[in-house]
């Protein structure tokens, strides 16, 4: 039955126009990014590294497929989760605003069977999205740019690493933007089952993960108490997959505090929807 | 009787300055017509670097040199090298024209006698002084100081092994200053990173980078179009 169930919620998701903006945009994204690399690359990088330069020269082919991939996932970094909530952020609270909901209910499934076929979909989707970004990001970069060497650029800090040492870390990289984007996938989830209004939940997962990535961003020490709170300070762990060595307790650390969020915002969304009166 | 002394020490030491510079200028000429001997050469690389805020392993590599500057390193990935051409030094002395030579002395050493010279170039388009301390015995050079115009001032030490036929070393070390630099956060892979506090000029730190060479091909033929890449 839960089979059946998610099929059908993928069958709604495949329907819906607005599950495809995502793929247009990474397709956009990428393909731009790429582009412009292919065609100004060599002033783009001069231009990053012109204050070393003024101490070292550096040997090698510093713009590769590597390089290109790293700056496109870097870029992703906010666009990623506000288009998963753009689909995830209303699979409950669109059904509640259709009139959907209280029939998809008298069918003989649990509510949390509900909440989490529409959970399980909205992550395959996610997974969907990553697939097409690793395909057009790693493969077509590497097929355009070549492999080599990749230089990591940290505020003070340049890491360079072998390039038979990268594909591994960018398949973990992905794996840990695949929980990061299900952490967001559940958190508009369970505000989807708070509001029968369509579109509020996705507004407001757009804003809660501005609001937190800016927090996260900003050099106030104020905000440095406030940060480890904040989901969004683990969603970009994917990067310390290439610091060299990686830091396996962090690692570990901000992967136990993504499925922590996972599991608590299921858990709410699952609590408040078995005891949500359904009206429409 | 006194004034005659005093003039003829004054004699005796402008003498004696003009022997001993003449033997750093003779020292000089020796390590250019040893050097001169070796019209173009490949050998292989291994670099490891001490730079700081730089992580980076060691990078394999080949280097290539052909008179009297041409000069090559290519490497099997990324990797740092000092901006300074390291044969700024020999493309000087190879025109005894066109360096003033001061001797700066000798230190003593376990088994040598390191001679210290100074050339300062009458028309270097980049080098402003070079500092030698050179193994007077084997007509080695064992370590250089180099101060460019643009380019700062670059320490190379030399390390050689016992090989007669080969004179050139087996390894370089590039003492090489690094100044902290900073990458925009929006470029850099460290949006949550907290910015350290930095005083308003920027500090310089040593850096190392260290060039071992083996497997010296001297005088043979090899395609010289590697300079143009």
């Amino acid at each position: 039955m839960m089979y059946a169930l998610i099929r059908t919620e993928l069958y709604k998701i495949a329907k819906r126009p607005r599950s495809y903006i995502g793929f247009v945009a990474i397709l956009l994204i990428v393909f731009i990014i790429e582009f412009a690399l292919f065609i100004d690359g060599a002033s783009y990088i001069e231009f990053i590294f012109q204050q070393l330069e003024s101490f070292l020269s550096i040997e090698g082919k510093v713009l590769n497929g590597y390089l290109v991939c790293f700056i496109i996932l870097q870029t992703l970094i906010i666009q990623m989760p506000l288009l998963v909530a753009l689909v995830t952020g209303d699979v409950i609270s669109g059904e509640a605003a259709n009139g959907t909901l209280r029939l998809l209910l008298t069918r003989p499934v649990s509510r949390t069977e509900v909440v989490m076929a529409k959970y399980i979909a909205g992550s395959f989707y996610v997974l969907l999205l990553l697939l097409l970004l690793g395909a057009l990001a790693l493969g077509g970069s590497l097929l355009l740019f070549g492999e080599g060497d990749l230089i990591i650029l940290k505020s003070e800090t340049i890491i360079v690493l072998k390039s038979n040492d990268v594909l591994w870390r960018f398949y973990a990289a992905f794996g840990i933007a695949f929980l990061s984007l299900s952490v967001v996938s559940s958190f508009s989830l369970m505000l989807s089952c708070f509001t029968d209004n369509s579109i509020g939940p996705i507004i407001l997962t757009m804003a809660v993960i501005v609001i937190f990535t800016i927090i996260g961003s900003f050099d106030l020490p104020l905000f440095d108490h406030i940060k480890p709170f904040l989901f969004t300070s683990y969603m970009i762990v994917w990067r310390n997959m290439f610091d060299q060595p990686v830091d396996w307790g962090i690692m570990q650390t901000s992967i136990l505090i993504l499925i922590l969020h996972i599991i608590l915002f299921l858990g709410v969304s699952i609590y408040y929807f078995n005891r949500k009166d359904i009206h429409t | 009787m006194n004034k005659l002394l005093a003039v003829g020490l004054i004699c005796l030491s402008l003498v004696a300055t003009t022997l001993t510079g003449q033997k750093a200028e003779q020292l000089v000429r020796n390590i250019q017509a040893d050097f001169k001997k070796i019209e173009r050469y490949t050998a292989d690389l291994n670099i490891s670097f001490d730079i700081p805020y730089i992580k980076i392993d060691p990078v394999k590599g080949k280097v290539y040199f052909k008179q009297p500057n041409l000069f090559k390193v290519k490497t099997e990935g990324i990797a740092f090298m000092p901006k300074q051409n390291p044969f700024y030094l020999m493309e000087l002395i190879s025109d005894p024209e066109s360096y003033v030579c001061i001797d700066g002395g000798s230190e003593t050493t376990p088994g040598s006698i390191i001679r210290i010279i100074q050339l300062v170039p009458k028309d270097h388009e980049e080098l402003i002084l070079a500092k030698l301390w050179v193994d007077a015995k084997g007509n080695r050079i064992q370590k250089t100081l180099l101060t460019t115009k643009t380019n700062g001032t670059i320490e190379i030490k030399y390390i050689y092994d016992n090989n007669p036929v080969i004179k050139l070393p087996t390894s370089m070390i590039f003492g090489i200053e690094v100044g902290k630099f900073k990458i925009p956060k929006m470029m850099s892979a460290d949006l949550n990173s907290r910015t350290k506090q930095t005083t308003s000029t920027p500090s310089l730190t040593q850096g190392k980078i260290r060039l071992n060479f083996s497997n010296y091909k001297l005088n043979q033929d090899f395609n010289e179009k590697v300079f143009n890449q």
